[in-house]
């Protein structure tokens, strides 16, 4: 009796798991959001509770995980081809995603308009944006200029990247300053050789319940998509969202193509059909449209590449939540798209050596918006467009008007993206090939 | 200085007064006590108060609807004439604005109240009420041609030492003040606003320099020019509208102040344009 009751138990838990129960609320919550706009919204209070409890987890999950693997890679000192390996692999991958923006903006022109009607829904848009940027600026003839702004020199913007309390980066949840203090405080773990044990121990310990956590966390996110989708779809208006179709198709195509490649490089590298890969990731794919914060599907990135794919364990734990924060593959074909979109807009034409800059640019500009969000993330578009001389400050509003649409898919660009780096960075190892040693943390 | 809870009850009471006082029309106070001023006994035996408004059409301050006219002005007129327990008659047959108030010496309107600007010119002649709406100054810039001239330099900083173009209206009172505004600009003179609003739209002109009122309409009458279009309003600069009545006029122009001071909201350019945005379009 007992056992059949927690089979029933059990296979009601795998259905919650089911990736088409996932897709089936996703359905459902477009049907709400667009019928009964009113019953969306009131559910929001509970999807924002759900957001909560997962990033409750985040910040001594990337403690304890980086700490540990990165203890651990110095102790083995197989922590140097990794640092090569990132270099390339990185670099590379960002290049190349933002020559994907820019050749799919070429063939999509997402920018070039032709109804006027669709022209005046957008110019409505700007008008009555809230961002000071876009909308009318408020101007005084006779203060005189301000002179104290010294613009930010390189060294400056690094310091406010190490953290001078850590107390402070984990009280305000400063991702970026927690990581940096991980790496360090882990390489000086790895070094000394005293109580190590008990460390590891204590470290492992924090580590597993996190992930037994997230994994408790993840059994009601068939209802958490339904809630914080509906109430999004409910949020924004479809007008706008048809005025600006092909600009959010260009991102969509852009994050397939990119999810397509990673698919395919996992599947090569790890000698496993491309099924398994999909299935596999699907939990952080969802995970990540659903909550559109890429540091919030770190662990469940590390859990379904460990458990479900057989990554290296060491490896993984260091590699996806430093690519994940610092090397982000969505922004970096989204500002080339959002460029191009905005020289499409206003008929500029562009040379070569202006499309070569552009790449670059939005590369910088993608590493640029670590530790940013949403509107953050996006007003670093002027970094690109200021160089060309384009006006950028109108189409920020529009970008921010339909970045509810686009915001999953940059999300799913950076976390997927970054799952198939780290199988590149790791080598294509699995945990069979990991090294003799006996693991400190093990999952 | 020490609270005096006798002259708090006093106050309170003239308080409670004057806004007993307010509610009730005039008509039904007069010849109960000192004589009326001559302006307003006038406008009470016509049973009328004549408001004077230009011909031509001046959204949203006045204009033709389906339904007569209507506007800011029209708005004002009307609940003047009620407070005053008469009823109202426009006239709206001075082809500008000077002549509007022309009209007020001869005895042909009671008031002017037409999108007025109080100068000192028309200070030296009239009385003015209290100003019912300031406006600021305002440009439009074309975005393209914008984006070439800062080159990444701050807008407010370069506006404050302007070198590039401006575009006014021919003769207008902007051209005028761009003169005085951006004395190292170059001006662009066009006969009349649609023309100068093409231009600009076009990149032939890089700004235009006109009231933040006409600024921030061309955004609601032509929704699509805000993507090619960037408003800014000057902080620092007034243009104030008021009522105007003759010279002898001091009772009514304190009826009209009271009336502009008991405003539950005080107007504003945004509010405005939200409220009459059904008739904005000439």
């Amino acid at each position: 009796m007992n056992a059949q009751k927690l089979t029933a138990w059990q296979g009601f838990l795998a259905v919650l798991r089911s990736p088409w129960l996932i897709l089936g609320s996703i359905v459902a919550s477009l049907i709400l959001g667009l019928t009964r706009p009113d019953w969306a919204l009131s559910l929001q209070p509970l999807g924002d509770v759900y957001l909560s409890i997962l990033k409750m987890v985040v910040l001594p999950f990337l403690l304890s995980a980086i700490i540990g693997s990165v203890a651990k890679l110095v102790q083995s000192a197989a922590a140097r081809p990794y640092i090569g390996r990132m270099a390339t692999v990185y670099t590379t991958g960002l290049v190349l995603t933002a020559c994907l923006g820019l050749a799919l903006a070429l063939i999509l022109k997402p920018g070039s308009f032709t109804s006027g009607e669709s022209r005046s829904t957008l110019g409505e848009v700007v008008r009555s944006s809230k961002s000071t940027v876009a909308a009318n600026l408020e101007i005084s003839l006779s203060e005189s200029p301000d002179q104290t702004e010294i613009k930010p020199s390189g060294l400056k913007a690094a310091a406010k990247y190490i953290p001078s309390n850590i107390f402070e980066a984990l009280t305000l949840g400063d991702t970026l300053k927690v990581l940096i203090f991980s790496v360090i405080f882990g390489v000086a773990a790895g070094s000394s050789s005293k109580a190590k044990e008990d460390f590891a121990s204590g470290l492992d310990f924090i580590y597993r319940s996190c992930q037994t956590l997230m994994r408790w966390f993840t059994y009601p996110l068939p209802f958490a998509v339904f809630v914080i989708v509906s109430s999004e779809v409910a949020k924004s208006g479809v007008d706008y969202l048809l005025a600006m179709q092909s600009f959010v198709m260009t991102q969509i195509v852009a994050t397939l193509v990119l999810f397509i490649a990673a698919t395919l490089i996992i599947s090569f590298k790890l000698k496993i059909g491309l099924k398994r890969v999909i299935r596999g990731l699907s939990e952080p794919a969802l995970l990540a449209i659903t909550t559109r914060s890429s540091i919030t599907c770190i662990p469940s990135a590390i859990d379904a590449l460990t458990r479900n794919l057989k990554t290296p364990l060491t490896g993984t734990e260091l590699v996806v939540p430093l690519g994940v924060t610092m090397f982000r593959f969505g922004p970096a074909f989204y500002f080339t798209i959002c460029t191009v979109f905005v020289a499409q807009m206003y008929g500029s034409d562009l040379a070569i050596v202006d499309y070569v800059f552009i790449v670059f640019a939005s590369v910088l500009a993608a590493l640029a918006s670590t530790g940013t969000t949403s509107v953050l993330t996006i007003s670093l578009v002027s970094l690109v467009c200021v160089p060309l001389k384009l006006p950028f400050e109108a189409a920020l509003a529009l970008f921010i008007a339909a970045d509810p649409f686009v915001d999953p898919f940059r999300t799913l660009s950076i976390v997927y993206g970054n799952c198939a780096a780290s199988v590149l960075v790791t080598g294509g190892e699995t945990q069979a090939d990991e090294n003799a040693s006996p693991p400190v943390l093990s999952a | 200085m020490l609270h005096n809870p006798l002259s708090a009850r006093r106050k309170l009471l003239k308080l409670g007064l004057t806004s007993i006082a307010s509610t009730i029309p005039m008509a039904a106070l007069a010849g109960k006590s000192s004589p009326l001023a001559p302006e307003i006994q006038r406008i009470l035996d016509n049973k009328k108060l004549i408001v004077g408004m230009g011909k031509f059409e001046s959204p949203p301050f006045f204009s033709t609807s389906a339904s007569g006219p209507t506007g800011v002005d029209v708005d004002f007129a009307r609940r003047l004439a009620n407070a005053l327990g008469v009823e109202l008659e426009i006239r709206r047959e001075a082809e500008t604005f000077n002549e509007v108030v022309e009209a007020i010496d001869r005895n042909e309107i009671d008031v002017a109240i037409s999108k007025i600007s109080m100068t000192y010119s028309r200070a030296l002649r009239f009385r003015f009420s209290e100003p019912y709406l300031v406006l600021r100054h305002g440009l439009a810039f074309n975005r393209v041609e914008l984006a070439k001239a800062l080159n990444g330099r701050d807008l407010a900083t370069e506006l404050r030492n302007w070198t590039g173009e401006v575009g006014v209206i021919e003769k207008s009172s902007f051209a005028g003040f761009a003169r005085i505004r951006f004395p190292k600009a170059k001006l662009r003179e066009m006969p009349n606003w649609p023309e100068l609003v093409n231009a600009l739209i076009k990149g032939d002109v890089l700004c235009a320099y006109r009231d933040e009122l006409e600024i921030k309409r061309l955004a609601r009458v032509r929704p699509e020019s805000s993507l090619v279009l960037r408003t800014a309003t000057l902080t620092d600069t007034r243009d104030s509208l008021g009522m105007v009545f003759h010279k002898d006029a001091s009772q009514l122009q304190q009826v009209a102040n009271l009336f502009i001071a008991n405003e539950p909201t005080p107007l504003t350019v945004d509010g405005i344009l939200e409220k009459y945005k059904g008739n904005l379009k000439i």
